[in-house]
């Protein structure tokens, strides 16, 4: 009993993670673009909640990180009816999910900036890799600096966010423990 | 904690002066070039940007009624029109040099601009 009761909450939890990405995702794609000379450079707060769920999940951190952001891409292609940009989604996703946990590894879950940018930045190069092996050309590697230099700054907003949200929600979780405690 | 910040502000500049050098290193000079139409990886139409070709628009059609309007004005290029939903490539604007191709994702468009005989010359400037 315990044990449903435990996953249900887990399934609960990690549908609203998914609404909250979602969300920003959709919201983020009705802006006008930042940069409209240069395509591809936008501000993907979505990934402060993958940033968010590898390094504060205590269990299966990466598992519950990973499937927030299929979800997240799969329907996100869906309503914003763009199935073509799946691809490029998918391909500049899974890279740059690689890294960011390859980073929350190698910095054990702190300097969450810098892991936000190292995702940024391979999230970009991905999704350039993707166009330019879709579209069989190389003339879109000339975009490469450009993107980088979005992806750093895009990664940094949101791997600043990340960490603040991190420090709030550990202090909200130990006060509620210490409560339950008590009681 | 400042050694433990010591590596990451490293990266994070080196990759950044590296890129903003590539931009400013890689803009090349403003001469007559020539817009390449390429749809899925081949070519269909070159586009001479010397004002010889002042006012002329060509239209690529492509799978489920796609269908692209490119437009020449003096020695520029642009997207005209696209049946796409998200309309990047025509917000992208005017085009006069290399190394900014303008790009539609969703039917695969590619214009790149390149020096005019047949050129990778415009590469080394």
């Amino acid at each position: 009993m315990a044990q449903t009761q435990k996953s249900t909450k887990h399934m609960v939890q990690l549908g609203l993670y998914t609404a909250i990405a979602l969300t920003i995702f959709i919201l983020e794609a009705q802006l006008p673009p930042v940069l409209p000379a240069i395509p591809g450079i936008k501000p993907g707060l979505a990934n402060i909640v993958t940033l968010f769920l590898l390094s504060y999940q205590r269990q299966h951190p990466v598992r519950d990180a990973l499937l927030v952001l299929l979800a997240r891409i799969f329907l996100g292609s869906f309503f914003t009816g763009q199935m073509m940009s799946l691809l490029y989604s998918l391909a500049g996703g899974i890279l740059s999910f690689g890294v960011t946990l390859l980073c929350s590894r190698i910095f054990k879950g702190e300097v969450l900036w810098f892991t936000g940018i190292a995702g940024g930045v391979f999230h970009n190069i991905g999704q350039i890799g993707a166009a330019a092996v879709l579209m069989q050309t190389s003339a879109v590697l000339a975009y490469l600096p450009y993107l980088i230099l979005g992806g750093m700054a895009a990664g940094l907003l949101s791997g600043l966010a990340a960490g603040f949200f991190v420090k709030r929600m550990r202090r909200i979780s130990d006060r509620a423990a210490s409560c339950q405690k008590k009681s | 904690m400042i050694k433990k910040l010591l590596i990451p502000i490293g990266i994070t500049a080196a990759a950044a002066l590296g890129c903003a050098a590539a931009i400013i290193i890689g803009k090349p000079p403003a001469q007559s070039y020539t817009a390449y139409v390429y749809q899925n990886g081949k070519e269909i139409a070159r586009l001479p940007l010397d004002g010889s070709a002042d006012g002329k628009t060509i239209t690529v059609t492509g799978e489920d009624g796609a269908e692209n309007i490119i437009e020449v004005t003096g020695k520029k290029v642009q997207m005209k029109s696209a049946s796409c939903p998200d309309q990047l490539c025509v917000k992208m604007g005017w085009r006069d040099r290399p190394n900014s191709p303008i790009v539609c994702l969703p039917h695969k468009i590619v214009i790149d601009i390149k020096g005019t005989s047949d050129g990778t010359d415009a590469e080394i400037n």
